[in-house]
């Protein structure tokens, strides 16, 4: 077998054996009930914000947000990151939130919003409403 | 019905350019493929001639497209969902280009724009390679003018492209195109305030320049492969490689660049998936360019060199498949708006896939085979060893960003196993640490291997003593000064992770061992030292990634979370500073917000930073002016749309700023209750009262007849003016208040004094004689002031990056300019 075999061998056999390990720790999307059976373990949920209750005031504290997301199951959990407010949370359609169950509260340890898009039309989305 | 004032004349012309630029890109692909098949029996001049102007009319018609998308993004014909969509009345001129190509359409258009100038180019320069080289261009400008056909099939919604001259009455249904003149109501809806920016006005045709140049050496390969002429095409396509190289890394960077100094990441990448896409196929390209140094030198690799090259250019246009389809969906930040054309570009890609394989794999048994193994002392078998671990590297990367395509897989064969819901893997839960995880010793074998090879001669067959010597010479000089200069570098610099010291030992070993090439095997001789530059490039940027990597921190800690206490101190970096106030923070800094100022839809903040050291002598002291991009709403608030930080440079470090003031956290849309509240004090004079930055004098009671606003003397009335002296708590400014109170026909009135600047009201409601005080009532307009939430973090050896990353791409840029020479002297020989 010639040399540049064997090495080609070895550099697939390090990526399958990566590739899988990568696998292993690759996690599927959890809900709020599966992040509060494992507290502390780190888990990806997706939500939506529950109107009203994002809470932000950095005048007390520039590091805490705080809003009530409902995941996917109907399960609703307060969730606090330590950032600031991200820029049109409120109209955000879907949230993708990274972190950990401790107590009854979702420390969340990196945030992905799902915008509308923001080229969107108010006046003519509004009068097709209107419409109807 | 007949609409006022709208110009159709442009989109038909516009939509038949489009038409046409597909026909003759069809036309030039079959002719150049006959052409290049009947040249194995001889004739194929009158094919050359129709393939000629097939292309020829194909750029015209792209031009002129791009020339009457232009027009009407200028005359702001809102008629148009494209200039509806992306331009406005109040968008400057220099963002027109920005609006253009923020669009998937325009941004089709951009790169058929390149596609175009570099076909021409092929066309004149390729000479016997022209045949088969401008089919596949042809080709797959074929594919791109489909994306932007418009061609509707049957009834439905199903088409083939979209077109970027369609009418906005057509895309939408609203009631007011029930009006002839709507036109007159309809206004665009701008341009994205992020994307407002120098960045987006070079950043996309750089990249694009690159993405469009990956086609040329995949053309190449094709060509050889067709022609079945296995070695000569590659001299042409490595000149061309080198380019693409130089010009993709630079979009790249670029991206990276606008990234850290425009947009509130702080950090230059981020291994998003968009990323992703785009360095992928440029890790492929430069794993070509090595594979085709070593098969141009010897008879190796030349197989891999052709999958390489073909893969590259599959590469980009899978990852417009991934930006643009929609597929990416909540993993990426800056993925394309959905166009619905999933299909349509999953057919391009499959198109561009399997034809090269098949080529490839129905003749590479002409290819032709070295007669003897290479010996591992030669330069072409640690060339291809280098390119294997690029290769492993965009494997491993590719793997992780395609997630959502492997969710969307999964979920499409669920039917299979009879299972309703595939469960989905989530993206890594920290995307840059795990890529770094991985990538670090990338990095390190790369700068070893860079490091060693170099010094490798080509076609050795085995060790001479004399080789050996130098070998064993140089590589321990290199080992031994990179040894001596990792340890106090990493001391210094407080990193204790033994990984990071491996990557600075193995970046700092290729640094010193190509430097040594260049002064003892190249002796100083400028114009061939295109790959060590490259590679001291790529060492200095492993040191600058180290550097700004792991000492990146925030000196901005005003704060500890309250309620989340075991997280992380490294993100608590936000910290508020009041306006006029100097807050401490961090590293014995101090920020202090001085002063705003709004110009044009930005409003600038100037920050002044403070570094004392425990003496309180001032070590240092600068300014900086982060802004935001704001809406001003119709009830007179401002919408917040986006932060642009602000960054000091230093040699060694750059400290990046960033401020978003109050009004950035409350929607606008839902006021938030105000509660109106008037302070009463009961003051004699002389008294003194204070609001949150103020002090408040009360210093005379002026009786004669005051000339203000709200108030005409009339005869009979009884004025009381107090004249209250307004101090700011923290300077010695001092304003004057001087409200009124007087009693006509024996009724009380008064007239209230507003001093704006500070957002204060006095009234004088009432006189109290018995007690000799007056009622003094203050309002606060903004009672909590105004402030911005701050971010400072220092990136400790930044400027190694940029160096760095620079160096590569002059190094490629220098290999493309040393092959051309090549080829130019050998036609003069």
């Amino acid at each position: 077998m010639k040399k540049t075999h064997i090495i080609a061998l070895i550099v697939i056999a390090a990526a399958i054996g990566i590739l899988i390990t990568m696998l292993g720790n690759f996690d599927t999307y959890s809900n709020f009930n599966e992040a509060a059976a494992s507290k502390g373990k780190t888990h990806t949920v997706i939500g939506h914000y529950v109107p009203g209750t994002a809470q932000y005031d950095p005048t007390i504290n520039a590091n805490s947000f705080s809003f009530v997301m409902r995941d996917e199951k109907g399960i609703e959990k307060k969730v606090i990151s330590n950032t600031e407010k991200p820029q049109d949370f409120e109209r955000s359609e879907q949230i993708q939130i990274k972190g950990y169950m401790k107590d009854e509260v979702f420390i969340a340890t990196d945030m992905q919003l799902k915008c509308p898009s923001k080229y969107q039309d108010q006046a003519i989305q509004n009068s097709k409403q209107a419409s109807r | 019905m007949n609409y006022i004032g709208e110009h159709l004349w442009v989109g038909i012309l516009g939509h038949t350019l489009i038409l046409i630029a597909f026909a003759s890109a069809l036309l030039s692909l079959l002719a150049y493929s006959f052409g290049t098949n009947s040249k194995l029996e001889g004739n194929s001049r009158n094919w050359k001639i129709i393939g000629r102007i097939g292309f020829g009319m194909h750029s015209f018609s792209i031009l002129a497209v791009i020339f009457m998308l232009f027009f009407i993004m200028i005359k702001r014909y809102y008629e148009y969902e494209y200039v509806w969509g992306h331009t406005s009345d109040d968008l400057p001129f220099q963002y027109i280009f920005s609006a253009f190509w923020e669009g998937q359409e325009g941004s089709f258009l951009l790169w058929m724009f390149w596609n175009v100038v570099l076909g021409l180019i092929l066309m004149f320069s390729s000479k016997k390679w022209e045949m088969p080289v401008m089919a596949t261009m042809a080709l797959v400008q074929l594919f791109l003018s489909s994306m932007i056909l418009g061609f509707y099939i049957g009834a439905g919604d199903a088409r083939i492209g979209s077109n970027p001259f369609a009418l906005l009455r057509d895309v939408h249904e609203a009631p007011i195109f029930n009006t002839p003149n709507y036109l007159q109501t309809v206004k665009g809806t701008g341009l994205n305030p992020l994307l407002q920016n120098y960045w987006m006005t070079i950043h996309p045709p750089t990249l694009f320049l690159g993405f469009a140049s990956t086609v040329v050496p995949f053309a190449f390969a094709i060509a050889g492969l067709w022609t079945r002429e296995h070695k000569a095409w590659m001299k042409p396509a490595l000149a061309w490689a080198l380019f693409s190289g130089a010009i993709l890394g630079t979009g790249i960077l670029m991206g990276g660049a606008w990234a850290y100094e425009a947009l509130s990441f702080g950090g230059y990448w981020a291994w998003d998936p968009v990323e992703n896409a785009s360095l992928v196929p440029w890790i492929i390209m430069v794993a070509g360019i090595h594979t085709a140094l070593a098969a141009k030198n010897s008879d190796h690799s030349i197989r891999s060199t052709y999958l390489f090259f073909i893969f590259s250019f599959v590469l980009i246009v899978y990852s417009t498949f991934l930006t643009r389809s929609g597929v990416l969906g909540e993993t990426s930040v800056h993925a394309f708006t959905e166009m619905g054309l999933e299909w349509q570009l999953i057919g391009f890609l499959a198109v561009l896939t399997i034809w090269p394989l098949w080529m490839y794999f129905s003749r590479s048994r002409g290819i032709p085979k070295p007669e003897k193994e290479e010996s591992a002392y030669s330069r072409e078998f640690w060339l291809f060893v280098g390119a294997l671990v690029l290769l492993f590297s965009s494997v491993l990367i590719t793997f992780t960003t395609s997630i959502p395509v492997w969710n969307k897989i999964a979920d499409g064969f669920a039917w299979l196993f009879g299972a309703g819901d595939v469960p989905n893997i989530a993206p890594p839960k920290d995307e840059i640490e795990h890529h770094n995880r991985f990538q670090l010793w990338i990095g390190v074998l790369i700068g070893l291997l860079s490091g060693v090879t170099i010094l490798m001669r080509y076609k050795v067959s085995d060790i001479s003593d004399n080789y050996k010597k130098f070998l064993i010479r140089h590589l321990g000089i290199a080992l031994a000064i990179s040894t001596v200069l990792t340890i106090p570098l990493m001391i210094l610099a407080g990193i204790v992770a033994w990984q990071y010291w491996l990557l600075v030992w193995s970046g700092l070993f290729t640094v010193v061992s190509n430097l040594d090439y260049i002064i003892s095997v190249l002796r100083g001789k400028f114009k061939v030292t295109a790959a060590p530059v490259a590679h001291i490039g790529f060492g200095l940027l492993m040191l600058g990634v180290v550097y700004s990597g792991v000492l990146k921190r925030p000196i901005s800690t005003g704060f500890n979370s309250i309620e989340v206490n075991d997280l992380n101190p490294q993100s608590n970096k936000n910290v508020l500073v009041a306006k006029g106030d100097s807050i401490p923070i961090g590293e014995g800094y101090s920020v202090q917000y001085t002063r705003d100022w709004p110009q044009g839809n930005m409003q600038f903040f100037e920050l002044k930073f403070t570094k004392k050291d425990s003496s309180g002598k001032i070590l240092d002291q600068f300014t900086t002016t982060p802004n935001v991009i704001r809406d001003s709403l119709p009830n007179g608030k401002y919408k917040f749309r986006a932060a642009n930080p602000n960054t000091r440079h230093y040699l060694g470090r750059d400290v990046f700023t960033l401020a978003v003031p109050n009004w950035a956290f409350d929607d606008p849309e839902k006021p938030k209750e105000k509660k109106e509240q008037w302070q009463s004090h009961k003051m004699a004079q002389g008294d003194t009262i204070y609001t949150k930055r103020h002090y408040v004098v009360f210093s005379l009671i002026a009786n004669e007849i005051p000339k203000m606003q709200g108030y005409t003397y009339q005869e009979g009335d009884i004025p009381v003016t107090a004249v209250l002296e307004v101090h700011e708590l923290k300077s010695n400014k001092m304003w004057e208040a001087k409200p009124l109170f007087f009693i006509r026909e024996s009724t009380a009135n008064n007239v209230p004094f507003e001093i704006k600047e500070l957002g204060l009201t006095f009234r004088l409601p009432q006189i109290l004689p018995e007690e000799k005080k007056m009622l003094v009532e203050v309002l606060d307009a903004n009672p909590e002031g105004d402030y911005v939430v701050v971010q400072a973090l220092i990136f400790p050896g930044i400027n190694w990056v940029w160096l760095g990353s620079i160096m590569m791409m002059i190094g490629l840029l220098m290999g493309m300019w040393e092959k051309l020479r090549k080829v130019k002297t050998a036609k003069v020989d």
